[in-house]
């Protein structure tokens, strides 16, 4: 990993984790061609969604059909593509990074799922008394899987690496 | 688990990074393994010991 502090063998005595890449990017700042061409993709992917949404802006998402049915799997089409690279990366992380990350995937599924059934059960309990818009539903998986789990797994990559 | 690993390190004059570097992982596992707070597996171990030269009971320590 990379650090600007000149070392001495004996000088050494910090882990020095790498908090903002590991929290911005999810990374650990291997500086290996894993996580370089990782976030080359993750840029192109934020990219193409920045693009899209200005295009569904300026179009004012017409035709409804077609526009509408690319916004429903871009997302999942531009989370194949990430998630394909992100894979190769974690194989080449090494074997404490990667603990972190296992580690990291267990908890995020874990209170994922936790989530999942306090989101269900509190949108059922308010659905009774307030019918929720459908279009606002649909936004609950990108919602869950997105911010929740992403935000649980990157909160606990930071704690994990605190401790060693 | 304890180790001779920081000392070994200092008696060959090499940094953490470089010994990371040898090794193919990060400097932070090697500074995990150091303080004591990660135990490395057993092929890890291994390639440690090699790398000094030294048996593997040489550089991690059982405990009594």
């Amino acid at each position: 990993m990379n650090s600007q502090v000149p070392e001495s063998p004996l000088n050494n005595q910090k882990s020095r984790w790498p908090i903002s890449e590991m929290l911005t990017r999810g990374t650990f700042a291997t500086g290996t061609a894993a996580e370089k061409r990782l976030i080359l993709r993750s840029r192109i992917v934020s990219g193409v969604m920045l693009v899209w949404a200005l295009v569904g802006i300026v179009t004012h998402m017409r035709p409804k059909p077609v526009m509408g049915s690319i916004t429903l799997f871009l997302p999942a089409a531009l989370g194949t593509y990430y998630t394909v690279e992100k894979r190769k990366y974690f194989l080449s992380l090494d074997e404490l990074t990667r603990r972190i990350e296992l580690e990291g995937m267990a908890w995020a599924y874990s209170l994922g799922v936790l989530a999942a059934l306090w989101v269900g059960g509190i949108g059922y309990a308010v659905s009774l008394y307030w019918p929720l818009d459908t279009k606002l539903l649909s936004w609950v998986p990108f919602f869950l899987f997105a911010v929740v789990l992403a935000t649980i797994k990157g909160t606990f990559r930071y704690f994990a690496t605190q401790r060693y | 688990m304890k180790n001779e690993l920081r000392v070994l390190r200092a008696k060959h004059n090499i940094t953490q990074a470089e010994l990371a570097g040898k090794l193919g992982v990060s400097r932070q596992t090697v500074n995990a393994i150091e303080t004591e707070r990660y135990d490395p597996s057993l092929p890890l171990a291994f390639k440690i010991a090699k790398m000094f030269k030294c048996r593997i009971e040489d550089v991690f320590l059982v405990p009594n």
